[in-house]
């Protein structure tokens, strides 16, 4: 820069660090000097381009930088074992563990499936003989004796439930009837109540009446002596 | 609004270190990322940043607040950076582009800064050309464009004058555009004059 305008000033106004007055004073300046003009356009699209400059994945998070940083690498283990796997499936191929360690055939499996099935075959008669031959030994009577026993055992908790079961019946059965006595009893005093009222009321009418009649007849008599 | 850096430090330095927990999630990626812009490289950028924490945490008790523990923090890695790059200066690097050489000028016109961008060749154009300023022209410029410290803070972060800052600035900006431009990257976008 040949001219007034110095380096620190431009720089100030380029941040927006400058005061008002430099700013407007550096606005003015470069309006009219075509090459502090240049100058200033220059840097701002320096400053513009600076900002393309993006923080690579090291500040993100580490997944993302790993994903990218070795994805080819994990790409191709996966396609090799992929490969491998492959290969082996097309080739028939079984890895086993035997008496003489692990081995890798290859080849049509059906063959030693069958003997296979044949050993397992084999195997389990072996332990249901084996199951028999135990259960047999056993003496009969004991078995019962034992059988007997275990029923026992088992049944004695049931009846004692249904002993305890039978109490609590009786009792409510007997709380019932004790309620029913008490209103029975009560209803036939009531009863006896209205029947000795309705006594007293007809006595009291029988007793009017016989009295009347009585009268009457004593008129009658008295009537009948003055004839 | 949390605490400010200055009652995190005295917190810690009441013994509460928890504090420093949050000073670290506060700065890690600031500094983790001036460190990179600095240096290049992520792998070094995460050790450094580590390795500035460790130290800011082992000198931290004796802190005694003459500057912003931000400037504080920034020096501490800013003086790592200079380590490294000392180190660094003994190995010999060879560039494949024939456009790092210095004095290099292409005849072809090149990409237009449209295109770079969508390639994203525009963002690796200005790493190497930061890369190959000065160390103390890519320090300002990364503190300031990248970091947003004021003039002042840079000033007092590098312990050095304002005006010395603001020249670094300047210089190390026209470097980057003659360096843009051997690299290909041309013609800086026509932008109005500056408004008050």
């Amino acid at each position: 820069m040949s001219c007034e305008l110095d380096p620190e000033t431009l720089i100030e106004a380029l941040y927006g660090e400058a005061s008002p007055a430099t700013l407007e004073r550096v606005r003015r300046h470069v309006s009219a000097c075509p090459a502090c003009r240049e100058e200033w356009q220059s840097l701002t699209g320096v400053r513009r381009q600076l900002s393309a400059w993006k923080l690579p994945a090291a500040s993100r998070p580490r997944l993302g930088f790993v994903a990218r940083a070795q994805l080819w690498r994990l790409a191709a283990a996966a396609a090799l074992l992929l490969a491998v796997f492959i290969g082996l499936g097309l080739s028939r191929a079984r890895v086993g563990y035997g008496p003489g360690g692990l081995a890798l055939s290859f080849g049509r499996p059906e063959a030693d499936v069958e003997q296979q099935l044949q050993e397992q075959e084999r195997r389990h008669a072996l332990q249901l003989a084996a199951l028999e031959d135990r259960l047999g030994r056993q003496p009969l009577p004991a078995r019962a004796a034992v059988a007997v026993q275990d029923e026992a055992g088992s049944l004695e908790p049931v009846r004692r439930l249904i002993r305890e079961s039978e109490l609590r019946q009786a009792r409510r059965v007997e709380l019932v009837l004790a309620e029913q006595r008490e209103r029975l009893e009560n209803q036939r005093r009531y009863d006896l109540a209205r029947i000795s009222a309705g006594l007293s009321y007809l006595d009291g009418k029988n007793g009017q009446h016989m009295a009347r009649t009585s009268e009457l007849m004593g008129y009658l008599l008295q009537a009948s002596d003055q004839r | 609004m949390g605490p400010s850096d200055e009652e995190l430090v005295a917190a810690f330095q009441r013994g509460e270190l928890d504090a420093f927990d949050t000073l670290i999630l506060r700065w890690d990626g600031k500094i983790r990322g001036a460190i990179y812009r600095i240096l290049g490289s992520e792998d070094e950028a995460r050790d450094l940043c580590q390795e500035a924490f460790l130290r800011a945490y082992r000198a931290l008790p004796g802190f005694k607040g003459q500057a912003r523990f931000s400037s504080w923090l920034y020096q501490i890695a800013l003086n790592l950076c200079r380590d490294r790059m000392r180190r660094r200066r003994g190995r010999v690097f060879v560039s494949l582009d024939d456009a790092d050489q210095p004095g290099h000028q292409k005849v072809d016109p090149g990409p237009s800064t449209l295109d770079l961008v969508e390639s994203q060749d525009l963002s690796r154009a200005v790493a190497d050309a930061i890369a190959d300023l000065p160390e103390e022209q890519r320090v300002v410029i990364v503190l300031k464009e990248y970091q947003d410290l004021t003039f002042l803070e840079i000033s007092e972060t590098l312990d050095v004058p304002l005006s010395t800052v603001k020249t670094r600035l300047y210089r190390g900006l026209t470097q980057l555009r003659e360096s843009l431009e051997r690299r290909g990257v041309r013609g800086a976008a026509v932008v109005p004059a500056p408004t008050a």
